[in-house]
């Protein structure tokens, strides 16, 4: 559980572009804005013209597709990995 | 599915313009998007401009201006070199945030001591990684979008027909 008192201190002396943000444990989570934004310039350059329907359609499909590859390729190395152990 | 839902609306096809392809190509490594803006193909470059920016500004957000070095991260910098704006904050870094521009990589002074720090602080660990990733995937897709503004540049807007029957030939 968040500490509330605890988020409060390092967030009051973080100073934003100057201090690292402490994303240690949600580090993870930060390859689905990346994904995201590949994806978003991609279709921004492939699509004939991009309109909002469209685009949001295609790079949220093409963004799926990359989360789920790179999920399957971690499932098969950790299997390797750990279960065979490779 | 209408017209705009296809991304079929009435924006004018662009005639190739060789002569002025550095000039975006330039605007473009100064400012992703700014290429495509000037082509007159406003909605295409808001996107790719937010996008890499967004991006950009996320890498520094998460690690600090200290993750665009190309001392440090010589390799990574690399990748960095496409985007414009990390280049000049890479510059402005050195020349006026360090305590010690002159020490050497790898020295105590280099990354800031407590007794003299530098004005930001170095990051170490996931968000190093992750700010380096995010501003050098930037760099990387704007070099993706310089690919594009050469392409428009030099054949101008083609029709998907017109593309696919080239891709055929």
């Amino acid at each position: 559980m968040i500490n509330l008192g605890e988020l409060m201190s390092v967030t009051l002396a973080w100073r934003p572009f100057l201090d690292p943000m402490p994303i240690d444990r949600y580090w993870l989570l930060l390859i689905f804005p990346l994904v995201l934004a590949i994806a978003v310039v991609y279709k921004a350059v492939k699509i004939p013209q991009p309109g909002l329907a469209v685009m949001t359609v295609q790079s949220l499909k093409l963004a799926g597709q990359i989360v789920g590859v790179l999920a399957g390729a971690a499932a098969v190395l950790l299997f390797l990995t750990e279960i065979i152990g490779l | 599915m209408t017209k705009s839902q296809a991304g079929q609306t009435s924006e004018k096809k662009l005639p190739p313009q060789p002569a002025m392809v550095p000039i975006y190509l330039g605007l473009t490594w100064l400012c992703p998007g700014l290429g495509h803006v000037l082509m007159g193909d406003v909605r295409r470059g808001l996107i790719l401009g937010i996008t890499i920016w967004g991006l950009f500004l996320s890498g520094l957000l998460i690690g600090g201006v200290g993750v665009v070095d190309s001392k440090l991260n010589r390799a990574w910098f690399l990748g960095q070199l496409s985007n414009g704006p990390a280049v000049v904050l890479s510059v402005v870094r050195a020349k006026t945030m360090m305590a010690n521009p002159n020490a050497k990589v790898g020295s105590d002074g280099y990354l800031g001591t407590p007794e003299v720090p530098n004005d930001y602080e170095p990051s170490f660990g996931r968000p190093n990684e992750i700010g380096i990733l995010y501003t050098a995937l930037a760099g990387l897709l704007n070099l993706f979008i310089f690919y594009d503004v050469f392409d428009r540049g030099i054949y101008g807007y083609r029709e998907p027909q017109e593309s696919a029957e080239e891709a055929r030939a």
